[in-house]
């Protein structure tokens, strides 16, 4: 995750700190790391995130993102 | 009917659904029976209209976005006319794109990137046939009359770096690209890898030709995979066609290329501690002297620079250094891709000759911030860059006008910052930045990194702040004077100009009016 616009940033970081506690759930859904990352190079459309190191996201909000997890958790692994 | 559209491949325009869109556009077309010719082009990096689709008409190329998926069967039903709601009309008059210079990145979004054809109809390779005609001291000497200066921060004329490793004799040189881009506000390198990757490599050739290097490296950041895919298959294509490898275009002489990962840390973008990444080991500053130049990669003389440098070099010698001279002002000369991010309503790609004002970039191409709130501040050349307040914004973007008011240019990276920020967190966060993101060689930066975080910390709570302020000063002064390189050294520029210019935010007025 990285961030052109630093509130914004902030506001999702504290978002996926607590997606990091439900992930840990082991409901049988994909799991889903996060790690942060300095720049992904999208600094005009932050923030941004980047998924298994190729499908970018970019003017990520709280509501995306959730969005996103969602999906993610709900593919097979 | 045949319809010609272009599409981008550049990372944002992914990003932002350009795969969804062209696969949308494929089957509506299928579905009309429409021979489509989709070209996935780069972005010409206007960020807010992305995904930008453009259809190819008899009076040129013509404008539409952002374009989503529900939109596509809208704009067959329009027949891409320009009565369609998402229409801006001629890509090339859209004012944003029309006030530019575009110069070394003026294939960007015009072709299709991995096309060697494309390119070779586009200037692309007119550079290295010139250089091929002349000897390396030939093509130093035109790159130093061109004015180009190190477009990755550090302003220093790369035609002199070039005859350095021209000069000094070994069996082995090599030409390494600093890729590891990594400044806050900072796209523009990426850009090029992506959207226009021969230009790259036809610039690091003529490096090679220049100082008789037979090998070099492309140092690129780890989190850049389109990057790193895009350049790989550019390199092979450039092999096959003859223009990489042992005999270049027939003549005699060889350059081989290769893809590096970067180790992912910011201090890998500094020449030294990337020339360790390189070598295997863990990326950790060299004291200078010897410089690169002399005593470089494995030993060996090496020419490094930024992709932005190495991309301007092949419009120097195809059209001459005149050419590239002409534009600018005063010891900057040429262009510069400014990189328009952060709290910005218009956030893009804009390269134009040196001596624009800031203001200009903010509000004329910008058009202010995305917020709507004041710009109160911008951070200009990275991490490491001066906060600078907008009593600044008519500051021309020179490297001598922005060093005269203790900022840097560095690689054009501007983040808009409005008025909700607190810049003493943001003086903060640039200590912490260099806590976490020093090599630890030197003890000013390592450790004046960690007690520049606490002072801060304590004038913030409001203890002994005078005395503090004073004490910042001082760390600063030591870390300025003493750092090994450029990562302690320039750490202060983000904390001193955040404190001299809104000294409100760490409570300084406020003390004052107690008293």
């Amino acid at each position: 995750l990285t961030g052109g616009s630093i509130s914004a940033t902030e506001r999702v970081v504290l978002r996926e700190t607590r997606l990091e506690a439900v992930s840990l759930g082991g409901d049988g859904s994909r799991q889903v790391t996060l790690e942060p990352v300095y720049c992904l190079g999208q600094c005009a459309c932050g923030p941004a995130l980047m998924v298994d190191d190729e499908r970018l996201e970019v003017r990520v909000t709280a509501a995306s993102f959730d969005n996103l997890v969602e999906d993610l958790r709900e593919v097979a692994p | 009917m045949s319809l010609t559209l272009y599409i981008p491949r550049d990372s944002t325009a992914l990003a932002l659904g350009a795969d969804r869109v062209a696969a949308a556009v494929a089957a509506e077309a299928a579905k009309r029976g429409v021979d489509l010719h989709l070209v996935r082009n780069g972005s010409r990096g206007m960020f807010w209209l992305e995904p930008l689709l453009e259809v190819a008409t008899p009076t040129g190329r013509v404008a539409f976005g952002p374009v989503a998926v529900a939109d596509v069967a809208g704009l067959f039903d329009a027949d891409f006319g320009a009565g369609h709601p998402l229409c801006h009309g001629a890509t090339e008059a859209i004012p944003y794109l029309q006030k530019q210079q575009r110069v070394t990145f003026a294939r960007i979004g015009v072709t299709d990137p991995l096309s060697l054809d494309d390119y070779l109809a586009h200037e692309g390779y007119a550079g290295l046939r010139q250089a091929l005609a002349l000897d390396g001291a030939g093509i130093v000497a035109e790159v130093i009359q061109s004015g180009l200066r190190g477009r990755g921060g550090a302003g220093f004329p790369a035609g002199i770096k070039w005859k350095t490793v021209l000069g000094t004799p070994a069996a082995q040189k090599y030409v390494v690209c600093n890729a590891d881009e990594g400044d806050s506000g900072t796209f523009s390198d990426r850009m090029v890898m992506e959207d226009d990757p021969y230009m790259l490599i036809e610039g690091m050739t003529i490096a090679a030709l220049a100082v008789a290097a037979s090998h070099g490296y492309i140092y690129v950041r780890a989190e850049y995979p389109h990057a790193i895919r895009a350049l790989k298959q550019a390199i092979a294509t450039a092999e096959e066609a003859g223009y990489l490898g042992a005999d270049i275009l027939g003549s005699g002489r060889g350059f081989t290329l290769e893809v590096r990962k970067a180790a992912g840390a910011y201090i890998c973008g500094e020449e030294t501690a990337m020339l360790e990444s390189l070598e295997g080991k863990r990326g950790i500053v060299r004291a200078k002297p010897p410089l690169p130049a002399v005593v470089g990669l494995f030993g060996q003389p090496t020419v490094i620079n930024n992709v932005i440098s190495f991309a301007s070099v092949p419009l120097i010698l195809g059209r001459g250094a005149t050419f590239y001279r002409d534009y600018g002002v005063g010891r900057s000369r040429g262009t510069l891709p400014f990189q328009l991010a952060g709290n910005i309503k218009h956030g893009g790609l804009v390269e134009t000759a040196f001596g624009l004002t800031l203001r200009e970039l903010l509000y004329d191409f910008g058009g202010g911030s995305l917020s709507g709130r004041p710009i109160r501040a911008v951070q200009m050349g990275g991490p490491l860059g001066a906060y600078l307040p907008e009593s600044r914004f008519d500051t021309p973007l020179d490297y001598e006008a922005f060093a005269a008011i203790g900022a840097v240019l560095g690689h054009g990276g501007i983040v808009a910052i409005d008025d909700t920020v607190d810049m003493a967190r943001q003086a903060r966060y640039a200590m912490e930045f260099c806590a976490i993101e020093s090599c630890g060689k030197c003890t000013p930066c390592r450790i004046g990194s960690s007690r520049g975080v606490e002072v801060i910390d304590r004038i913030l709570t409001g203890r002994e702040r005078t005395q503090n302020i004073t004490l910042l000063r001082d760390l600063c002064d030591t870390m300025v004077q003493g750092s090994l390189c450029a990562m302690g050294g320039m750490t202060p520029y983000p904390v001193l100009s955040a404190l001299n210019h809104f000294p409100e935010d760490f409570g300084v007025v406020m003390t004052a009016q107690a008293a």
